[in-house]
C-alpha cells in the first residue's frame, strides 16, 4: 500500500514537472515573439521627424589628420545625434560669405561632419531642428548635405549645401561638451580612418573618400531575410473611410484586391502592400516639404507602423510644381543603407493627402557569418578594373539583398549608375 | 612657305611635346603627409595617386618600410611608423614604364606632453607678465 502511494506520488510530481515545464516554454516562446514585434515597430507613437533624416554616419574629426566613421547602429551615434539637435535649438541660420572657408579646412579641426542621407532644404532643416528663422532670408531650393560642428573661437557649427556653400549659427557656444563627447569616442577606440581627397589622375573620383587604416577595421555579418507579415484585416481596413462598402478580388497571381470604388489596396503574396487613392480635382493645394513629409510619415505611422532603422533615402517634387511630393524611404541594416531593386517603402503626398503608398519591408533575421569589408580602395579598384569606369560619383558600404541573404557591398555609383562589389571577397555583384 | 610649314610642324610637336611633359608630372601625387606635418601619434599616413600598376616604395629615414602594387583606381594609402623628431618620409614610385619619381616630406613627431608643457610656459610667462 505504502509502495503504491509513492509510485503515485511520483507519478503525479512528474506529471506537476511536466506541465510546469511546457507551460514555461510556451510562455518563453510567446515573449519572445512579442519582444520580437516590440523591437520592430515604434508603434503608435508620434514618428520625430528628426529621426527619419538621422545621418547616414557621422565623421568624427580628432585633429591631426586622425578621422573615424560612427555608422547609425554604433556607440555614441545616438548621444551625438542628440547633442547636434541639443546646440541647433533656438539659433539662428545665416549664410557665410568667406571664400577662405572650406570642408577640407574644416576637417583638420577638431569637430565632426553629420552626413544627412539625402541633400534637405534650408527652411525644412530650420523648422525640424526647432531654430530661429531669423531676418537673413535663405533661398528655399538651397539644400543642406550636411552638418559640421568644429572648435574654431569656441563652437562653430556650420550647415554644408550641396553647392558648396556654407550657412553658420549667428551665435558661437562653449566647446567643452564637443571635447567631452570625442574624448569618450576615443576611449572607446573607433577604427581609424584617414582622408583622401578627390582623385583625378587615373580615374575622376568627385568625392573624397574616408579610408579605413589596417588596424580595427570593423566587422558586418550577412544576414538571412525576413518579410513582413501579410497585413491583418485591422490594417487593411485602416486604408478605407467605410470598410464594409469594400470588394474583396483575389487575382490569379495570388494577390488580394480590396477596393471601394474609388481607393484600391493590392496585397502581394510575399506582403507587400500597393495602395492608390485619387484625388479630387479642382483647385490644387500647395503643401510644402516639411508638411508633406509629416503627412507621409504619419501615414504610413497608422497603416502599417513605423518600422525600425526606416530613413528618408530621396525624394523629388510633382511635375506641377510643389503640389507635391513623393518620398523614397529606405531602410538600414546594421547601420547601412540597404540596396535592392525595388522601392521598399514610397509615398506620394498631393494637396496634403496620400495618394500613393507602396510598402515592402524587408528584414535581417539571423547572423548567417561576419566579414571584413576589403577597404574602399581595393572596391575601387575591382569596380573599374570589372565594369571599365572613368568617373566616379560617389562611394559607400553598403548591405545589398541578394536572393534571400543580405550582404556587406560596396555601392560604387558611376554617371549615375550603381554597380556592387562584394565587401567580403571584391567580387562584382551581378544585380 | 615651306618655312612655315617647318616652323608650323616644329611647334606642334612643341606643344605636344610639353604636354607629354605635363601629363608625365601628373602621374604622381602625394597627398599625405604634408611637408613640415608635426604630429604626436608613432605613424604617419602616407596617401597619393598614381598611374595603374605603379610601385610605390615607402622609406623613412631612408630605411626601406613597404612597397605597394598601385591597382586600377590609381589609389594608394598606408601607415609608416615614425621615430621622436624631425623624420624624412621618402616615397619613390616606378611607373610601368620603368621611369621614376621621388617625393620626400619631412615629419616631426613630438612627445604626448609636448603641448601641456608649451602650454604651461605660455601661462607663467603670462602670470610673471600680470605680476611685473
Amino acid at each position: 500500500m505504502k509502495n503504491r502511494d509513492s509510485i503515485l506520488g511520483l507519478v503525479l510530481a512528474l506529471l506537476v514537472g511536466t506541465s510546469l515545464f511546457l507551460s514555461g516554454i510556451t510562455w518563453w516562446r510567446f515573449s519572445d515573439q512579442y519582444a520580437d514585434v516590440q523591437n520592430e515597430y515604434y508603434g503608435m507613437s508620434v514618428v520625430d521627424l528628426s529621426d527619419v533624416i538621422a545621418p547616414n554616419r557621422v565623421v568624427l574629426h580628432f585633429a591631426q589628420d586622425m578621422h573615424s566613421i560612427l555608422y547609425p547602429n554604433r556607440p555614441f551615434y545616438r548621444e551625438i545625434w542628440d547633442y547636434a539637435r541639443k546646440v541647433l535649438d533656438g539659433k539662428e541660420l545665416v549664410e557665410v560669405n568667406n571664400p577662405e572657408l572650406d570642408d577640407d579646412n574644416l576637417r583638420q579641426k577638431v569637430g565632426m561632419e553629420l552626413i544627412f542621407p539625402v541633400p534637405l532644404p534650408v527652411d525644412f532643416l530650420t523648422k525640424v531642428f526647432n531654430m530661429n528663422a531669423g531676418q537673413q532670408a535663405i533661398p528655399q531650393e538651397r539644400a543642406v548635405i550636411s552638418m559640421m560642428i568644429v572648435e574654431e573661437d569656441g563652437l562653430s557649427v556650420f550647415f554644408k549645401g550641396s553647392g558648396g556653400e556654407f550657412y553658420a549659427l549667428k551665435t558661437k557656444g562653449s566647446s567643452s561638451e564637443l571635447r567631452k563627447l570625442l574624448e569618450q569616442a576615443r576611449l572607446e577606440n573607433p577604427p581609424a580612418y584617414t582622408y583622401l581627397p578627390p582623385a583625378k589622375i587615373n580615374v575622376k573620383l568627385e568625392e573624397g573618400i574616408y579610408v579605413p587604416l589596417t588596424t580595427g577595421q570593423e566587422e558586418f555579418p550577412v544576414l538571412s531575410v525576413r518579410y513582413e507579415k501579410i497585413p491583418s484585416q485591422g490594417t487593411i481596413a485602416q486604408f478605407f473611410p467605410d470598410f464594409s462598402v469594400t470588394r474583396k478580388i483575389e487575382e490569379k497571381d495570388g494577390a488580394v484586391v480590396y477596393t471601394d470604388g474609388s481607393r484600391g489596396l493590392r496585397i502581394y503574396p510575399n506582403g507587400a502592400l500597393e495602395y492608390s487613392r485619387p484625388l479630387a480635382g479642382g483647385v490644387k493645394v500647395g503643401s510644402n516639404f516639411y508638411d508633406a513629409l509629416t503627412v507621409a510619415v504619419n501615414f504610413i505611422n497608422t497603416h502599417g507602423g513605423w518600422p525600425k532603422d526606416v530613413y528618408l533615402a530621396g525624394y523629388r517634387a510633382a511635375e506641377n510644381q510643389k503640389s507635391g511630393y513623393t518620398f523614397n524611404f529606405g531602410i538600414r541594416i546594421e547601420g547601412l543603407p540597404l540596396m535592392s531593386k525595388s522601392d521598399c517603402l514610397t509615398v506620394t503626398v498631393e494637396e496634403n493627402q496620400v495618394s500613393r503608398y507602396f510598402r515592402n519591408i524587408v528584414r535581417q533575421n539571423k547572423v548567417l557569418h561576419e566579414i571584413k569589408p576589403i577597404s574602399p580602395i581595393q572596391a575601387l579598384d575591382a569596380a573599374i578594373a570589372t565594369f571599365n569606369l572613368k568617373e566616379i560619383d560617389f562611394l559607400e558600404l553598403s548591405y545589398l539583398k541578394v536572393d534571400d541573404e543580405l550582404i556587406p557591398v560596396w555601392t560604387v555609383v558611376s554617371r549615375s549608375k550603381r554597380f556592387f562589389i562584394n565587401a567580403s571577397n571584391g567580387m562584382a555583384v551581378n544585380f | 612657305m615651306k618655312r612655315i610649314a617647318g616652323i608650323a610642324a616644329l611647334s606642334l610637336c612643341i606643344v605636344i611635346f610639353l604636354f607629354i611633359i605635363a601629363d608625365a608630372k601628373e602621374a604622381f601625387v602625394l597627398n599625405r603627409p604634408k611637408d613640415g606635418f608635426e604630429t604626436i601619434e608613432s605613424y604617419v599616413v602616407v596617401s597619393g595617386e598614381a598611374i595603374a600598376d605603379t610601385s610605390v616604395e615607402i622609406s623613412v629615414n631612408g630605411e626601406k618600410k613597404e612597397t605597394i602594387k598601385v591597382g586600377a583606381s590609381g589609389l594608394f594609402v598606408t601607415q609608416a611608423d615614425i621615430e621622436m623628431g624631425k623624420n624624412v618620409i621618402t616615397v619613390k614610385a616606378v611607373f610601368p614604364s620603368g621611369q621614376e619619381e621621388i617625393v620626400s616630406r619631412s615629419v616631426y613627431r613630438h612627445d604626448k606632453d609636448t603641448q601641456i608643457k608649451g602650454l604651461n610656459s605660455i601661462i607663467q610667462a603670462l602670470k610673471l607678465f600680470i605680476l611685473q
